[in-house]
């Protein structure tokens, strides 16, 4: 078995918006893992994009939580 | 022309038999099978066409179901003790239910098993005393499956008298399979140094065990050894563990099943789905899913690992998803023990959506503003 890379430090990261090659680019990482970066050609442009970003993820967790939430709550009544 | 023919009325049994197989919604090809009977036998006992009143099969029936006598028309006051191969039928039964995520069904076998032999754990007969650790070790492990970490004290005096039995037939594999659960449940109770004193006592105390229930421990003191952020002792025991897993049969396994090359895969994978390496979990879970048997138990914890892989990886729409199915599975089923895998994505999503919403907060503030400076 090959080594393994097991690590830890999962951190979440946002960085920019920077001015680069004639655009402006921003990248959000959640939990260490890279997850999206953002072109635009104002910086308010990238920000309302790093907003909508967070936004839609806050929405599906919201979503996914209810239903999770549904399920196991399901679980205790039973117990109960 | 009308035929005086007069319909035959099934025996208590009998009736009784149809009434627990609808409510259990099983098949007559499935109650059959439970039952080692075939299908006909059982048509003819439900019909009536043929009587069930002979006292042996009555009690193995009984004893198969987890059911008092009496339900099935025996008098309650006889207590036959069981032979140790009455014993390993009911055991094995027990483990087939685990195998098909049948897991009520499963607690109510052992422990109906378990009640009904109180009164032979006096007995100096090894072979009786080995069946008897065997009928501990699946109602530790039934029970185990079908709580939630914090409860899985119920499931340590189980497998200590597997210990205990052990060391009166001098049986190391016995042995080896008390010591590794019951620091399995310390494990998953969150006494991590109480969980390796016992891994790593089955591990070095137990040399004549057989090589399954030793890579099986090996296996789970890699998981404790995780815990405690131990990545090379980790490393290490999963790679001895994934080498054990070559040096026996698996159809003649100690542990029914529950450690082999596809176990040691989708600890791997479980493991790096926790650390969010998404795509190397995912690969280890896909060889997992290649070696193990395609059956309810197995699929529900390749999919519930899987889940935690991509939820973690940030995939989460996939992820929550599958969660959210193997949540009802695990309640349609019984299967407690997975369910924490669920509750510990939930724990995750609810971290997450707090540190979104904090990051969210100086965007939202700069784009107020129309700023348009750097964050």
């Amino acid at each position: 078995m090959a080594q393994h890379e097991l690590q830890q430090g999962l951190t979440h990261k946002l960085e920019g918006p920077f001015y680069e090659d004639g655009r402006w680019t921003a990248s959000i990482t959640l939990r260490g893992i890279e997850s999206k970066t953002f072109y635009g050609k104002t910086q308010k442009e990238v920000q309302a994009q790093m907003l909508d970003y967070l936004d839609h993820i806050v929405l599906e967790l919201e979503r996914a939580h209810a239903l999770l939430y549904k399920a196991l709550e399901q679980q205790q009544t039973e117990i109960e | 022309m009308a035929t005086n023919s007069i319909k035959p009325k099934p025996s208590f049994a009998g009736q009784f038999l149809k009434d627990y197989r609808k409510a259990h919604r099983l098949s007559q090809e499935q109650l059959a099978y439970d039952l080692s009977i075939e299908p006909r036998t059982l048509r003819a006992y439900e019909s009536g066409e043929r009587q069930l009143t002979n006292i042996n099969e009555l009690r193995r029936i009984a004893d198969l179901l987890g059911v008092e006598p009496e339900r099935l028309g025996l008098a309650a006051s006889i207590y036959v003790p069981r032979t140790p191969e009455q014993i390993e039928a009911v055991v094995e039964h027990a483990w087939s239910l685990i195998e098909e995520s049948r897991v009520q069904e499963a607690r109510t076998v052992i422990d109906r098993l378990i009640h009904n032999l109180q009164s032979q754990i006096t007995t100096e007969d090894p072979v009786l005393l080995k069946s008897l650790a065997h009928a501990y070790h699946a109602a530790g492990y039934v029970t185990s499956v079908s709580t939630r970490s914090f409860e899985s004290y119920k499931a340590i005096p189980y497998y200590h008298q597997v210990e205990v039995i052990a060391r009166i037939i001098k049986d190391d594999t016995l042995l080896n399979i008390g010591l590794t659960y019951q620091g399995d449940m310390y494990q998953r109770l969150g006494e991590i140094n109480k969980a390796i004193t016992y891994l790593e006592a089955a591990r070095d105390t137990t040399l004549q065990a057989d090589a399954a229930s030793r890579g099986n421990g090996i296996q789970l003191l890699g998981r404790a050894y995780l815990r405690t952020n131990d990545v090379t002792n980790f490393e290490r025991a999963m790679d001895t563990s994934e080498e054990l897993t070559h040096a026996f049969d698996p159809k003649a396994s100690v542990t029914h099943g529950h450690y082999s090359l596809g176990t040691v895969y989708e600890e791997y994978g479980r493991s790096y789905a926790n650390l969010g390496q998404m795509q190397k979990a995912l690969d280890y879970l896909d060889r997992a899913a290649a070696e193990l048997p395609q059956t309810k138990f197995w699929e529900l914890l390749l999919t519930t690992a899987k889940a935690i892989a991509l939820v973690k990886g940030n995939e989460l729409r996939e992820g929550l998803d599958l969660a959210t199915e193997a949540a009802q599975e695990c309640l349609a089923t019984g299967n407690i023990r997975f369910l924490d895998r669920i509750y510990i994505i939930d724990h995750y999503v609810e971290e997450l959506t707090r540190d979104i919403l904090q990051m969210r907060k100086p965007l939202h503030e700069a784009m107020h503003r129309g700023q348009e400076t750097e964050i």
